[in-house]
């Protein structure tokens, strides 16, 4: 039901406007599809990725918001629950009935009252507290176990790189 | 297919050159065809050269044709029974209606989008293989002539199919912007008007001519062929009357802004309406072709159990979907009543599906109002409330037959609400004895519990417990809003889950962390058992989530990386706005980047 859809985006779009999250801007990439959203993440503060501004893009189904977006970081990532390619693994953008990882309840599953601010403030939390358990990089998650220092600098570089610096 | 890899690989000439040149190659076959009556003419005596002039012409026609008609006429008749003359002419029909489709994409559609051209190709492709089985396997034709009409009927066929195809996509990709202007709409549903108009001359004609056809002579062959060319204008017909319908739904919905309950309904029914009614066409036409020739044990006999196979399963699972559907309504109207206008007042809140006032929603045992479409599109894949994720009891396949006949539905739901969590706990024994002495007798119970029963609430002291356990990772929230999450998510975890995903602060959508105001009469004793006096919570808990939301909201002006707070109706104004505040926070982000290395390097 593409109508009901973008109805929804509309609003979605009008309150991240008027009333945005500290350190979050989002909207369509293009006005001539409002199903492909452009999100800019600011790393949180106190934490490895403090500072940058990371870019996602956001993919809505017709269905939306009966479905999840995919979302996808566009930006260099280096986080345990991050895909190489820059997919999100995150519950909330888990319908309830795919379990991926085969650990999570319904509760914090995708249904059609979560919104898009509830889904970027989430990401942003995944930024700051890794779940090196539902490890979507490999690498990743065993530098943020056993070698956090390493993992620090590493994020470091990337936050350079997220500001062009 | 390594066959489209070829072909793509192949230089394909531009539509120009390839216009060209058969223009210069048909107006060589007519100047050839014309020089070739006028010598026939000069030289009546000739008698091989005369055998070109058609035998039903006049018998004086040794006299040089002076009427420029005749000439034509007879300079057509020759070229249509000269082979090289023939596909020549063919081919310039075929530039023409390339020109054609290179007008209307100009004109209609622009640029094509890289996944229109790639449907396009696909469909295309499939046409041709499945078109070529049909002539050459179904049809069996021999003849060139007989090749070459069919060839252009399913020419005709394919244009209007690709171009209905077309506009479908363009259709769904122009519904993804509200910012469309009108007239795009206007042109593509005016070449839907011109192409639904000649697949209805196509169907006509058609049936005129399986009348003509009755009336003089029945024979088999072409009766059969009359009735594959109408289930093909049907189809056709189908799916451009299919697009047409949700395109007028789409226009009509966006030229009124007030909610269109009905909408959803209404689509629905459309949809499922063409797509079993072209499917079945569909099935029709190649059981046709099956029965029709003598084709048992051939590749194209093969080829069309393949798709009839194809077609019946998408019939069957399109039934399947409905038959969701049916029972998530019936469901849904026996054991979710409409809320009353009341309830709805008192509620004074959006759906939290669309964000959409309502005027009319149904209330869940939980206590959640949604409008009914919506809350069908959800509980058709997933039988959970959608804000506070309790299991609602759906039955399979008893209850809607007995809640039907029930005389008052509602009085019917209102008994059947409060049982809306059913613990279905399974018992199963087995009594190894009645088999062998020896084996062992045991039973196993299952016990179903979900994670958030909502009347089995927690008991005070668990409660203080856990609200003291949430207070220590967030000191900042007030106590009262974690007990109110607590009390529907009955677990700290995801309580803490909320509070991280600012579920609970937001006061944009405050139902989700409070209990509702309006507790329905089924629930009020358990809740209420819980809560002090029902009043005094109210109004404390609303203070608290003010004092708590304005301090969420006073935090953000402070923050530098905020900008904007302004929604304009024009939309580059609006993709302006979009741009600044990306800038600024990106601005913002590198001067506090450089300032924090300053600070650091002398350090």
């Amino acid at each position: 039901m593409v109508g009901s859809a973008l109805k929804r985006l509309m609003a979605e779009y009008k309150q991240l406007s008027l009333n945005p999250p500290e350190g979050i801007v989002a909207g369509p990439i293009n006005e001539d599809n409002f199903f492909e959203w452009e999100a800019l993440i600011l790393g949180p503060e106190d934490t490895p990725f403090e500072g940058g501004v990371f870019r996602t893009t956001l993919n809505f189904p017709t269905d939306y918001p009966m479905s999840p977006p995919k979302m996808k970081f566009t930006s260099d990532m280096f986080h345990p629950n991050i895909y190489p390619d820059g997919r999100v693994c995150i519950s909330i953008l888990h319908s309830p009935g795919d379990d991926p990882m085969g650990y999570e309840t319904s509760a914090e599953r995708w249904s059609p009252v979560q919104s898009i601010e509830k889904i970027l403030l989430s990401v942003m939390s995944m930024l700051a507290e890794p779940n090196p358990e539902s490890g979507a990089n490999v690498d990743a998650s065993k530098m943020w176990r056993d070698d956090q220092e390493q993992f620090v600098k590493r994020a470091e570089k990337l936050v350079r790189k997220s500001l062009d610096l | 297919m390594p066959a489209i890899i070829i072909f793509r690989r192949f230089p394909m000439p531009s539509i120009s050159v390839y216009s060209t040149a058969s223009f210069i190659l048909l107006s060589l076959s007519i100047l050839w065809a014309h020089t070739t009556i006028l010598e026939a003419c000069n030289l009546p005596t000739d008698k091989d050269v005369n055998v070109w002039t058609y035998p039903t012409q006049d018998p004086n026609a040794s006299q040089p044709p002076t009427s420029s008609v005749t000439l034509s006429v007879n300079v057509f008749t020759l070229m249509l029974d000269e082979p090289v003359c023939l596909v020549l002419a063919v081919n310039a029909t075929y530039c023409l209606l390339a020109i054609i489709v290179q007008i209307i994409q100009k004109l209609v559609f622009g640029k094509l989008r890289a996944i229109e051209r790639q449907h396009m190709r696909d469909k295309f492709w499939n046409f041709v293989f499945y078109k070529f089985i049909f002539i050459f396997g179904v049809m069996n034709v021999q003849s060139l002539n007989e090749v070459i009409v069919w060839i252009s009927w399913f020419t005709a066929i394919a244009f209007l199919l690709l171009l209905t195809k077309l506009c479908k996509d363009r259709f769904e990709f122009l519904s993804f912007s509200p910012n469309t202007p009108m007239y795009y709409h206007w042109k593509v549903l005016g070449l839907m008007g011109f192409i639904i108009s000649c697949c209805l001359l196509l169907t006509v004609s058609c049936v005129t001519k399986s009348f003509m056809f009755q009336a003089s002579s029945p024979s088999y062959s072409d009766i059969h062929s009359i009735t594959f060319m109408l289930a093909e204008c049907l189809i056709i017909t189908v799916k451009s009357l299919h697009v047409i319908i949700r395109y007028c739904i789409h226009l009509y919905d966006i030229q009124h802004d007030e909610l269109w309950e009905r909408k959803a309904t209404l689509v629905y029914h459309v949809d499922l309406s063409m797509e079993l009614l072209s499917l079945s066409i569909n099935f029709v036409h190649h059981l046709h072709m099956l029965f029709s020739g003598n084709i048992w044990l051939s590749m194209a006999s093969l080829v069309i159990c393949m798709q009839l196979r194809y077609i019946f399963s998408e019939i069957q699972k399109r039934l399947l979907r409905h038959k969701n559907y049916r029972r998530v309504v019936a469901n849904m109207e026996a054991q979710f009543p409409e809320a009353t206008k009341e309830e709805i007042e008192a509620q004074e809140d959006q759906c939290a599906i669309c964000w959409e006032q309502m005027e009319t929603a149904r209330k869940l045992p939980c206590g959640h109002f949604f409008h009914s479409p919506c809350l069908r599109s959800w509980l058709e894949q997933d039988t959970t409330c959608p804000t506070c994720s309790i299991a609602l009891s759906f039955s399979h396949e008893n209850k809607p037959k007995n809640s039907h006949p029930a005389p008052n539905p509602a009085a019917g739901a209102r008994n059947q609400a409060p049982g809306v969590v059913q613990h279905r706990n399974h018992f199963w024994h087995f009594d190894g004895s009645r088999f062998a002495t020896w084996l062992p007798s045991f039973s196993v119970e299952v016990m179903r519990t979900t994670g958030l029963p909502a009347n089995q609430q927690p008991s005070n002291s668990q409660l203080d417990t856990m609200v003291r356990e949430v207070q220590d990772i967030f000191p900042q929230i007030p106590a009262q809003v974690i007990r109110n999450d607590l009390q529907l998510t009955g677990s700290v975890e995801t309580t803490t889950d909320h509070i991280l995903e600012g579920q609970v602060t937001i006061p944009t959508n405050p139902r989700l962390p409070t209990a509702p105001p309006v507790a329905t009469p089924d629930d009020e004793h358990s809740t209420f058992q819980i809560q002090t006096p029902p009043s005094e919570t109210g109004n404390r808990r609303f203070a608290t989530q003010d004092a708590a939301s304005t301090s969420a909201s006073s935090a953000p002006p402070s923050s530098p990386t905020v900008v904007g707070g302004r929604f304009s109706k024009a939309p580059q104004e609006r993709e302006q706005v979009l741009q600044t505040r990306r800038d600024e926070l990106i601005r913002q982000a590198r001067l506090k980047y450089l300032s924090n290395k300053k600070v650091d390097k002398p350090a």
